[in-house]
């Protein structure tokens, strides 16, 4: 207990820093209007931001980028109550009682809820991830490469299993994606692989090119086959205090839907939305106004927004701790620290201390600071919220542009940009999600890294995996989540939340 | 397979088609041209890890020339060689790449061609090529605001007033953070205005 506050403290005090205190602002603050604009989510922006964090120290980089993905959840559930329209995908059970509640002019009191729950929730997640990470990683200290390659398997599978749509095509995602991962110079015989002889290659294909392209610049062509004009519901916001009744009603559903975020955002594959789903369902389930759910209940928007934050930063449980990212959001943060070079995984909390707790300390003032843009300010994003998407894109392209291009000041990485921009866009059209593909992507050379030694120091012997019992334990788990979804009538059931989620 | 077939992975994908069996029969064809892209990869993989030895060797050897002399050396699993793990990975890859085709096939062969934005594709792809490709000549305030005006007509709604005001906005922000905010190290004018500005 002294070890964690002494921890903590240690946090605060680099977070607290008028740097650093200034650049979780301009996160939390990016954050929050992207998840309020329609078209560019936290993936695609943090990628193109990728470069600039390059030149700060390695925690103030990392406190940024953090805030934009917490604040584009809190952004996201802005659009999601006010204009029925999810800003990001895990506020979209928030739209269902949040949007109705709009329209009983009781949008200011929704709109308090999400934020008092988020806040809330973000506290206590702070709290649960200073508590869970250390001895997560003192014991993933241990892991060796038979035990990181049967992780990697089990973290990419569920991943799978998370995914939209067809599991094959989320398993043949994956496999692409750590193929694309292998190119570049091979770590072990030094020998270039698939660069076609060009040097720009050599350090394998820019990060920030294919995922701002895949998630950015293919997300732009797919609004653009569609282009609709959003309707504002509620231009003014009035009666932002939700009164002592509406308190009283969400104080347990605040609670129970921090616990279900908090554990859920740990699994790989996208926490936040399940938890989001879990807690809403939960929450129906128990609610003595069952039918009041669906049309305008508050507890509904309490509960799945307390847990998508929560979820959302428990989600930097895996990455801190194990190396391997639970997320698309988490695989651009891996990319960031690989690019600041530190190499995530369990070493990080012993031999950047500084960096771990001060991340972990900043997400805790970033949610003060959340609370602070989203009540009082909010009329100002109400206003936001009618920028036309055709004024919009152009701006998301030139700074997709140049952020790609000062990574490495390198026209070959705008070819990239465009290349993997229209690799994504196809494969969507031909219903293959794209995070699957990132996350292998960002694995690959570590997969591959791990395998080579497990497989030398067993000689070659396969059953390595199966012997030792963690390793065993891991892929005998993936095997089970693979099953699961091959089971027809599983499978039917997770068509139907996902179903759910569309509508 | 049991998953795929009656899945709506995209919103898109269920407002486009009105009945059921209009739907599956266009998630089929998807199948089937996923599963072909995936094949094609896994073959572009495989062709670059033997590489032009390998596949000389494959004629006067046979298949052990192949895994002999591959470009990328293949190895044992004891010591594997930088072409290992390619290998393996492309050969999963058409193997999920077949069961797509086979499961594409299987459907009803209904072809209608699904309409593609080739509009907004080759303004906004356009749009980042050109910049790549001018952005060290032009400098920084041409390409980019050359790059914009490309990538606003990408949709049919953009006026040319309108995107010639998001043109100057855009760049003037960007030349504000990016070469006095952050420094990127890239001129205003590149090279290529030395000969209209005089030589500086």
């Amino acid at each position: 207990m002294v070890d964690l506050f002494g921890n903590l403290s240690l946090g605060l005090g680099v977070a607290l820093t008028a740097y650093n205190v200034l650049f979780c602002f301009l996160g939390v603050l990016l954050g929050t209007l992207i998840g309020v604009l329609p078209g560019v989510g936290p993936v695609a922006t943090i990628a193109m931001l990728l470069p600039i964090t390059i030149s700060f120290p390695p925690a103030t980089a990392m406190i940024m980028l953090a805030g934009i993905y917490y604040g584009a959840q809190y952004g996201g559930s802005t659009t999601a109550i006010l204009m029925n329209m999810p800003g990001e995908p895990s506020s979209s059970v928030t739209a269902i009682d949040g949007y109705k509640m709009a329209r009983k002019g009781r949008a200011g009191p929704a709109l308090a809820t999400a934020a008092l729950g988020s806040f809330f929730a973000g506290s206590v997640a702070t709290l649960v991830i200073a508590l869970f990470a250390p001895p997560l990683a003192r014991y993933a200290l241990k892991f060796g490469p038979p035990e990181y390659f049967a992780l990697m398997v089990l973290g990419l599978i569920c991943a799978v299993a998370l995914a939209h749509g067809s599991v094959i095509k989320a398993l043949s995602m994956v496999v692409l994606g750590l193929l694309f991962g292998l190119v570049g110079s091979d770590l072990f015989s030094g020998m270039n692989r698939f660069t076609f002889g060009y040097r720009e290659l050599s350090d394998g294909v820019n990060f920030a090119a294919v995922a701002v392209g895949i998630f950015g610049i293919a997300e732009i062509l797919r609004n653009l086959e569609s282009e609709k004009t959003r309707d504002v519901l509620i231009r003014k916001v009035t009666g932002l205090m939700p009164t002592r009744e509406d308190l009283k009603r969400i104080i347990a559903p605040v609670i129970r839907g921090t616990a279900i975020g908090s554990l859920l955002g740990v699994l790989p594959g996208g926490g936040a939305i399940l938890a989001a789903f879990a807690a809403y369902a939960i929450e129906k389930k128990i609610s003595r106004h069952p039918e009041e759910f669906g049309e305008g209940a508050i507890e509904g928007v309490a509960a799945p927004e307390s847990a998508n934050n929560a979820g959302a930063q428990t989600s930097f449980i895996p990455l801190l701790t194990l190396g391997v990212p639970a997320n698309p959001v988490m695989a651009v943060m891996m990319g960031a620290m690989i690019l600041q070079g530190i190499i995530p995984g369990p070493a990080v909390i012993t031999r950047n201390p500084e960096l771990f707790w001060g991340v972990i300390a900043s997400m805790w003032v970033g949610n003060v600071m959340l609370v602070i843009l989203n009540l009082p300010l909010i009329g100002l994003w109400v206003r936001l919220l009618t920028i036309p998407y055709y004024v919009l894109f152009p701006a998301i392209i030139a700074f997709a542009a140049i952020g790609s291009y000062s990574i490495s000041s390198n026209a070959f990485d705008l070819y990239a940009l465009a290349l993997f921009g229209g690799l994504g866009y196809l494969l969507v059209r031909l219903g293959c999600e794209p995070a699957p593909f990132l996350l292998g992507f960002v694995l690959g050379p570590q997969m591959e890294e791990h395998l080579r030694r497990a497989l030398i120091i067993s000689r070659g012997d396969l059953s390595v995996f199966l012997t030792r019992p963690l390793s065993a334990t891991l892929l005998a788990a993936a095997a089970i989540v693979l099953l699961i979804v091959f089971v027809p009538q599983i499978a039917r059931k997770r068509d139907t939340v996902f179903q759910d989620e569309l509508t | 397979m049991r998953d795929g077939g009656n899945t709506v992975p995209l919103s898109h994908e269920a407002s486009v088609s009105s009945s059921r069996s209009t739907l599956n029969n266009a998630l089929h064809r998807h199948d089937l041209m996923a599963g072909l892209l995936f094949i094609a990869f896994a073959v572009f993989f495989v062709l670059q890890t033997f590489g032009l030895s390998g596949l000389g060797a494959l004629f006067s050897e046979g298949f052990s020339g192949l895994i002999d002399e591959a470009e990328l050396p293949i190895g044992t699993a004891r010591r594997m060689g930088p072409g290992f793990f390619p290998l393996w990975l492309s050969g999963l890859l058409s193997v999920l790449g077949l069961v797509l085709v086979a499961r594409g096939l299987r459907a009803a062969p209904e072809t209608t061609i699904p309409q593609m934005p080739w509009r907004g594709a080759a303004f906004i792809l356009g749009s980042t090529i050109f910049f790549g490709a001018t952005v060290r000549g032009l400098g920084l305030v041409p390409a980019t605001a050359i790059a914009v005006l490309i990538a606003a007509f990408a949709s049919e709604r953009m006026r040319p007033g309108l995107a010639v005001i998001l043109a100057v906005v855009l760049t003037l922000f960007v030349l504000a953070v990016f070469h006095y905010g952050l420094g990127l190290p890239l001129r205003v004018y590149g090279p290529w205005f030395d000969f209209v500005l005089g030589e500086g």
